[in-house]
């Protein structure tokens, strides 16, 4: 085969082009400024759901560490989720803690577990770990999250908004913008993560273990430090949870739900897109504004639950990227073929926008 | 001591139901290589089916039992027909992400079937309902047969495996598929026969474990019945790892533990009887960490599983 | 003293004696060929070395640290590369992004710096692209910077393997079977450049290959295994007069070979 056609073909698949184009650049900053403005102009209720989206995606990127760049699934990401939520419900609450200082604190309570699992993963592939973390969410729901003290027992623990130094961020519009920000901050973080010796490592982990330990890679520190930094980043999402919902009880932490809302989280960040940062963001933002645009339609929920669960099913058989990699894929085609591309995608679109507008239209 | 057997009888009738997801569980592994996440949701779609159908019809409701377990057996027919048979072997991550896929698709499809009727939802009974004193103790038809159909199950479907020319093949198909194929076993026709046979045994175990939820008025299927994961399935994978997945007569075994032996030692000491699913979960993780796979098959057969 | 030394390595499988108190020393900057039947025990001497296989007796050193109870990635770590005789790449990673993970043992900044874009993770990444670019450059592999694995040619896939253990920029190089599998043209192309890696990075070069032309014009010394024993070293010319190593070849048992020897 000759470079040049090893070049033409390379312009099929999109490998990510060094120099970043300008017009992603400025697509991106206009979907950032976006995302801000749109919910808080659309009002409370929008906010609320933003927020959601947002801490969503927070608690969805520590299953991108360890499922997505490490290829080690975890099943128990609300289990470090119920720790940073009960954590920072008392620093805030009980001991006045200033936000920052609780979710620190939220992030580090999460290291006694997430080390223990990270050993467990070292002796344990493929479905024995899958049933391990399992087996873990559901020892933590019968013991800690079943202690009154921590988690308030049945009534549960009521969680104020704190101020940001002298900024109050009670109202859900500013609670939204403080969680926008704060998962746009994680996102850059995962990113510079992935481009650096230890996401390398990780995901060199995931595709050969042993042609990563002959490059050196320690893959025992690997695995380790993957559910560690996706234990703090699932606390922190524990923290905006909590404040999120203003109330949280120890019930969607215990068996069976701990476990469910596991397999939600990760069918969700599958959709999205699992080996891409951005990837948690969009397909929480995708399933939560269909559930909340049909949430009057209780049969139409459970569509919508199966519709994507048929989805991460097809993407995992046939676009293992996800929906972040689908778009990257038209965009490169957009630019390809402005003309003929450029209306398919519209048209495309267009279809999908309409039949999103009918059946809003037919359910309400 | 009728304290004991009361309490014993209720284990057994737990241990019957968790040999049966357990059986299905091993069933299809060793035949197919996959782990199935999702066997509670096949199970489940055959209780649900078993709902509506008893709800709209004047059937007796043992035939409309044997519809629902046809619904599971269906359920995972289809499961094994659309997806599972398109999955590459030896990529274990992708396999049980699939599997978890296919129990939230079935557990929505559930909740669609019941047109998300929310909170519990009464059964009609499948088994007779109604109490009687034996030797003393007290225990209710439910349990009686419960245990019975575990244990004909077991004694029917075991021997059979072993023995008949199809549990043969089917062996043949989980050492080494392409051996079996040469030999003129048609593999694909087998894995999905484990599947059938794993999904119905699933639809059974479900619709014998709904009577015990609400005694005399028959059964309620509630919020925790129709989770993906159910509230049995991690104790089956618990049975199923004494086996290594491999061994379905040790996988038996694990069932007594992770269904008698647990609700036993509610008569233990206190902190023993208050943490007994601790124990379980604890037992579990140590199964799990002593690789019992290897104590059931060769090196080269776990090979050929993975492969 | 030698770069990578042997003493009496001994491993058996099962009944199976597959390494027989293997003795084998190479120098710093030295180009040295491993040559055998199949089943003669190269790529488990290979898979020791690189710490794959625990050996029941012997020691393994490399400079003055032994290594023997080391792990794969300490030994990688210390400055041995490989390579394997089946391709091990990471598909989903570029050409590029493979090269970046052998940098590994050049690197030091911690994922807190990478997250936060502190300036040590910024000169590390600047570094590393640095010394992969210098490596694409000698392997003239530039054009398929952005290229992923499954997009290459087997032939191209052996260089990559081979820049990517060279990027690790390692102290002695194992290269299993490098011209397996691959076109004639491109395997004459070979022999010259592993000389130009070893003068451009001075890195020794331990080499297991089918190709005996290739394998006995690069190597400077040579070592023949049959049965899991060395049973000739020196140079090429020598080893391949030796009667032992002619009969192991003409397919004569072992016991034949001895007699006649």
């Amino acid at each position: 085969m000759t470079a040049d056609a090893l070049d033409a073909t390379s312009a099929l698949p999109l490998p990510r082009r060094l120099p970043r184009a300008r017009p992603g650049t400025v697509v991106g900053i206009l979907a950032v400024v976006a995302a801000a403005v749109v919910p808080v102009l659309l009002g409370d209720f929008a906010s609320f759901v933003g927020s959601r989206i947002a801490v969503t995606a927070i608690i969805g990127l520590s299953v991108t560490v360890v499922t997505g760049y490490t290829g080690q699934l975890s099943l128990m990401p609300y289990t470090f989720v119920g720790i940073g939520t009960f954590t920072a419900a008392h620093a805030v609450s009980s001991w006045g803690w200033p936000f920052w200082f609780a979710a620190l604190l939220a992030a580090v309570a999460t290291l006694p577990l997430s080390v223990l699992v990270g050993l467990v993963s070292v002796r344990l592939r493929g479905f024995y770990l899958a049933i391990a973390t399992l087996t873990f969410a559901s020892a933590v729901g019968a013991t800690l999250f079943t202690w009154d003290a921590l988690t308030g027992g049945q009534r549960g623990l009521t969680v104020a908004r704190p101020a940001l130094g002298p900024v109050p961020v009670a109202s859900d519009r500013a609670y939204y913008l403080l969680t926008l920000a704060t998962v746009l901050l994680i996102v850059w973080m995962v990113l510079g993560l992935q481009r650096s010796r230890i996401g390398r490592s990780m995901n060199a982990v995931r595709e050969n273990e042993t042609a990563a330990q002959a490059l050196g890679v320690n893959v025992r520190k690997t695995k380790l430090a993957a559910f560690v930094i996706s234990g703090m980043i699932a606390g922190v999402g524990g923290v905006f949870h909590a404040m999120l919902l203003q109330h949280v009880t120890r019930t969607s932490f215990q068996t069976p739900f701990v476990e469910t809302l596991g397999v939600t989280l990760v069918i969700l960040v599958v959709v999205g897109g699992m080996r891409s940062a951005w990837g948690p963001f969009v397909g929480a933002a995708i399933i939560y504004v269909q559930l909340e645009v049909f949430r009057t339609a209780l049969l139409l929920q459970y569509v919508l639950a199966a519709l994507s669960a048929a989805a991460f099913i097809f993407i995992l058989l046939k676009v293992p990227g996800g929906l972040v990699d689908i778009v990257r894929h038209e965009a490169a085609a957009v630019r390809a073929a402005p003309l003929r591309n450029g209306i398919r995608v519209t048209v495309v679109l267009l279809v999908q926008v309409a039949v999103f507008v009918a059946i809003w239209r037919w359910s309400s | 001591m009728s304290v004991f057997l009361q309490v014993a009888v209720i284990g057994l009738a737990k241990s019957g139901i968790i040999a049966m997801l357990a059986i299905g569980i091993v069933l299809i592994y060793r035949t197919t290589g996959v782990v199935n996440l999702a066997h509670w949701a096949m199970g489940l779609l055959g209780v649900v089916v078993y709902v509506l159908v008893s709800q709209s019809t004047p059937l007796p409701n043992a035939l409309v039992a044997v519809v629902g377990i046809a619904a599971a057996v269906g359920a995972g027919l289809v499961s094994q027909r659309l997806v599972f048979s398109r999955l590459r072997r030896g990529d274990g991550v992708t396999m049980i992400l699939i599997a978890l896929g296919v129990g939230a698709f079935l557990a929505a499809v559930a909740q669609m079937l019941l047109r998300g009727q929310r909170g519990e939802i009464l059964v009609e009974p499948t088994l007779p309902t109604g109490q009687l004193v034996l030797a003393g103790t007290v225990t209710t038809y439910a349990e009686l047969i419960t245990i019975a159909v575990a244990i004909g199950t077991a004694a029917v479907l075991l021997p059979w495996l072993q023995r008949s020319r199809t549990g043969r093949a089917l062996r043949a198909v989980a050492q080494n598929r392409e051996a079996a194929e040469l030999a003129g076993i048609d593999a694909t026709r087998y894995a999905e026969l484990a599947w059938m046979i794993g999904s119905g045994l699933a639809g059974a175990a479900l619709l014998l474990l709904i009577p015990h939820s609400a005694g005399e008025r028959g059964g309620v299927l509630s919020v925790v019945h129709l989770v993906p994961l159910g509230s049995l399935l991690i104790p089956a994978f618990g049975a199923a790892l004494v086996g290594g997945m491999i061994s379905l007569n040790a996988a038996l075994a694990g069932s007594l533990i992770f269904g008698l032996v647990q609700e036993v030692l509610i008569l233990a000491p206190a902190p023993i009887a208050d943490e007994r699913d601790i124990l379980a979960y604890v037992v579990i993780t140590v199964l799990l960490l002593l690789r019992t796979e290897r104590f059931f098959a060769t090196n080269a057969e776990l090979e050929a599983l993975r492969a | 003293m030698s770069l990578l030394r042997t003493e009496g390595i001994r491993l058996s499988f099962g009944g199976l004696l597959a390494l027989d108190d293997v003795d084998v020393a190479i120098e710093a900057g030295e180009i040295v060929g491993l040559l055998g039947p199949n089943g003669a025990g190269k790529s488990t001497l290979f898979n020791v070395l690189s710490g794959l296989l625990r050996p029941d007796a012997g020691r393994v050193h490399l400079g003055d640290q032994e290594l023997t109870r080391a792990l794969p990635y300490e030994r990688a770590l210390a400055g041995m590369g490989r390579t394997f005789q089946h391709i091990k790449l990471f598909p989903s990673m570029t050409v590029e992004e493979n090269l970046l993970t052998a940098q590994h043992r050049h690197l030091d900044s911690s994922a807190l710096a990478a997250m936060l874009r502190l300036p040590s993770w910024k000169r590390d990444e600047e570094e590393a692209r640095d010394r992969v670019e210098a490596v694409l450059e000698l392997i003239d592999l530039e054009r398929y910077r952005r290229h992923r694995p499954g997009e290459l040619s087997y032939g191209t896939l052996r260089f990559v393997e081979l820049a990517v253990a060279l990027s690790l920029q390692p102290r002695i190089l194992l290269l299993d079977e490098p011209a397996s599998g691959i076109a004639q043209r491109e395997a004459e192309a070979l022999g010259p450049l592993l000389r130009e890696v070893r003068d451009v990075l001075g890195c020794a070069i331990f080499l297991i290959e089918h190709d005996m032309p290739l394998l006995l014009s690069v190597s400077e010394r040579v070592y023949a295994l049959d049965f899991g024993r060395i049973i000739a070293a020196g140079t090429p010319d020598e080893v391949t007069a030796d009667d032992r190593v002619l009969s192991s070849y003409l397919g004569r048992t072992r016991r034949d070979a001895v007699a006649a020897g």
